[in-house]
């Protein structure tokens, strides 16, 4: 993978991370996107066979797709499949609030209100 | 033959000035009055005429010119405007034919179908009369959200196991016909 492109995937992180950047769904069933300018990110996740995949692509303002780097549990290189993966790990994190949910969860539980509704009240 | 206004007045300023030139020498001295002296100040005359009548040509020519330039310029918007009002009306035609296709399960004629919509939102964003409608992030996201679908649709022919979401594609396509719909209306209507 070229150093550009791991430095954008870095940078992108961390700004997901630090909640500076919106991430939306496309028809793909696990896939997400951002919208710069005059370009779009988006990232995805597959099964095929047992093996599982990542994909991070680069769209520009037409929707052609101008980079693209599909990584797998089986073929690829180690250090591509891990940066891919933890990069599509954090984006749908971010997107499902899954950290917030939890923390939420957790916040409730260590205080000494009651937790759950009736809802047959 | 009939003369035009401005023929009518050529000829009227020409006879008036003729007369005006012999009253003139009939009022000068008799030591002017020569055969010499009449060729030159009729001549003057003619030539002076003459020039004014040759600007005056060039000028309406001109005019003339400026004025078919106008006219073929606004036919060819006018024009324009009837290809794209068409090209707007095959595109919302388009739009059905991929929802029908992807509600009988028809993908490959459904990508054949989107691949068209996509070059028609191409064209029509680098359309001169339609740039301020098109050239916005709205437009660019239609494009970019048509061109994610055909990829995965495309991925999901050849790999089935990669699931597609047909009803955020069939949402995406909802809206390319809004806008087209739209923009169609601000064509006829504007």
């Amino acid at each position: 993978m070229e150093v550009r492109i791991k430095n954008l995937i870095f940078l992108l992180k961390n700004k997901t991370i630090n909640k500076e950047a919106i991430w939306s769904r496309t028809s793909g069933e696990n896939e997400f996107k951002i919208e710069f300018n005059n370009a779009t990110i988006t990232t995805d996740m597959w099964y095929i066979e047992d093996k599982l995949f990542y994909d991070f692509a680069i769209l520009n303002e037409n929707g052609d797709t101008i980079e693209r780097i599909s990584v797998n549990t089986l073929d690829s290189d180690y250090d591509d499949y891990m940066i891919i993966s933890d990069f599509y790990d954090v984006i749908k994190n971010n997107y499902f609030k899954v950290d917030e949910t939890i923390d939420s969860i957790l916040i409730e539980l260590n205080s000494s209100a009651k937790i759950g509704s009736n809802k047959k009240k | 033959m009939k003369l035009s206004k401005v023929q009518i007045y050529t000829i009227l300023i020409f006879i008036i000035g003729f007369l005006g030139l012999y009253i003139y020498y009939n009022s000068l001295d008799k030591t002017f009055k020569n055969s010499l002296n009449l060729i030159s100040i009729f001549g003057s005359y003619l030539s002076l005429f003459g020039i004014i009548m040759s600007f005056y040509q060039i000028y309406d020519l001109k005019a003339i010119n400026d004025k078919t330039q106008k006219e073929v310029n606004l036919s060819l918007i006018k024009i324009n405007n009837i290809l794209s009002v068409s090209e707007l009306s095959k595109s919302l035609k388009i739009v059905d034919e991929i929802q029908n296709s992807l509600r009988v399960n028809k993908n490959e004629l459904a990508l054949i179908r989107m691949k068209d919509l996509k070059y028609i939102l191409i064209q029509v964003k680098h359309n001169k009369d339609l740039e301020k409608y098109t050239n916005n992030e709205e437009y660019s996201n239609l494009l970019v959200d048509l061109s994610i679908d055909i990829s995965n649709l495309s991925d999901n022919i050849f790999k089935p196991q990669k699931t597609i979401n047909i009803t955020k594609v069939n949402s995406n396509l909802e809206n390319i016909s809004t806008k087209f719909s739209e923009l169609e209306n601000k064509l006829k209507f504007e």
